[in-house]
């Protein structure tokens, strides 16, 4: 078998792809067709026109990939936009982060401001960061925390085993100075969660439907239908509750 | 069109849970195509073809002990053509029978049975042409249609439509069999969903 090589672009070169080791790009390179190599990583202003494939997957700075990302353990960690769909092991997302298709993964974990336009599928989710997302999530452990100082999380629906939303709570004097002078309501807001189990905290979410619900303090929801048991924070609103037969 | 059944009934009348019905969404083992979002008065809501939801759900949860959640991903997703094709296993199954095969063979020209499409062919011939439903030549027509367009064929809303027309047999398939519309004097003699024939072959196969 033909030993693979590195593709090693620095400064503003131009690539068409192939099957390597390594692929590393520094500077404004440009690869045109679809890569499969062992480590895909990329600094400063990368484009790759076509498909990764990948075993380690890390984009630092800003990257534009035209193509689907395959990885086993994908980093973005730079303002990075994605024209494809994310699918694999591990998806971890600490910058700023676009992606236009579907993120389809094992466990995913958003600590940046990361906007996803499609439906994601994952068995965990993990976000603790800005997300704006408009589709559909669809996990085993959903688990979202806001912090009151800022990203704000808004998602349109979830579907799971069990879902978590808590604010984190700022300590400091300064953080909670800060905290003064911002408003009480929760940092998260959603449209529908459907799951086993229900936990919320400080969030503003029309309809909760599940078997156990626990609303902690500091929300607003609209429905809540449950089956097993309801416990409601006195410092939270909830304007129609309605209790079907309880499951065997 | 089927009968359909909203989320909520759903998991009342079979007790499943909501982690249940997205896990198994997860796994392919309910098809996206399932899920059909509608406008409610409550907002939207999603709803189910009855008759399909309750039979898979039924299977499933009566095949979950011995089966893992990926096995019944391969039987259910008519794109994972992972099981072999085994004739005489699905002979006493009664899946096909030898007369089918011979008439399928004579009919279609000696073809050789071996993939997963000349099963579903012949398992078609026994089902529709043996049985007196349709004519051995309208079989032909519509197997050729199935090994010319097998990959399009494949997604749980496709279909082959057989029509006769003036008494003519026509055949055209359609991605989407709710999105299909016929004029008048258009009789439709049978529908064939390929997707289902396949998890019906291989769930014999297996079990």
């Amino acid at each position: 078998m033909a030993e693979k090589k590195n593709l090693i672009i620095n400064g503003s070169g131009s690539y068409p792809g192939g099957t390597f080791d390594c692929v590393s790009i520094n500077g404004s390179g440009k690869i045109t067709g679809d890569i499969q190599c062992e480590k895909f990583a990329t600094s400063g202003n990368s484009k790759v026109e076509g498909n990764v494939r990948c075993q380690k997957f890390v984009v630092n700075g800003s990257s534009k990939l035209c193509g689907d990302i395959l990885g086993e353990e994908m980093k973005i960690n730079g303002s990075c936009k994605v024209e494809g769909d994310l699918s694999g092991g591990k998806l971890t997302i600490c910058g700023a982060t676009t992606i236009r298709g579907e993120v389809k993964v094992k466990n995913l974990e958003i600590y940046g401001a990361a906007q996803i336009e499609k439906d994601i599928e994952a068995e965990e989710v993990r976000i603790a960061g800005g997300v704006k997302h408009h589709g559909f999530i669809n996990a085993e452990r959903v688990w979202i925390q806001s912090r009151a100082s800022g990203g704000s999380v808004t998602f349109n629906e979830i579907g799971a085993t069990e879902v978590s939303i808590n604010q984190q709570k700022e300590e400091g004097f300064w953080m909670k100075f800060i905290g003064l002078f911002q408003s009480s309501q929760g940092g998260v807001v959603g449209q529908v969660i459907e799951a086993d189990h229900i936990k919320v905290e400080s969030a503003n979410i029309h309809t909760l439907r599940g078997k156990n619900i626990e609303i902690g303090p500091e929300c607003f929801i609209d429905t809540v239908e449950y089956t097993d048991t309801l416990n409601i924070h006195e410092t939270s609103k909830v304007k129609s509750i309605v209790q079907f037969e309880k499951s065997r | 069109m089927d009968e359909l059944i909203s989320k909520k009934e759903l998991l009342e009348q079979t007790n499943i849970s909501y982690g249940q019905l997205y896990r198994w969404k997860r796994k392919r083992i309910i098809p996206e195509e399932w899920f059909i979002k509608k406008s409610a008065p409550t907002g939207q809501e999603t709803y189910f073809p009855k008759d399909k939801i309750l039979e898979r759900i039924d299977v499933i949860v009566n095949m979950k002990d011995e089966a893992s959640l990926d096995e019944l991903a391969r039987v259910f997703s008519a794109k994972a053509d992972s099981v072999d094709v085994n004739l005489e296993q699905l002979i006493k199954k009664q899946v096909i029978t030898e007369e089918s095969i011979t008439i399928y063979k004579q009919a279609m020209g000696h073809i050789r049975i071996q993939e997963m499409k000349d099963i579903v062919g012949v398992k078609l011939f026994k089902d529709y042409v043996i049985s007196g439903e349709i004519t051995i030549q309208e079989g032909v027509q519509v197997i050729s249609f199935l090994r010319a367009q097998y990959e399009n064929l494949l997604d749980e809303n496709a279909a082959i439509y057989l029509i006769r027309h003036l008494g003519m047999p026509l055949v055209m398939g359609s991605k989407n069999k709710e999105k299909v519309l016929f004029g008048e004097g258009y009789k439709i003699v049978k529908c064939f969903q390929i997707a289902e024939e396949i998890s019906t072959i291989k769930y014999e196969v297996m079990y």
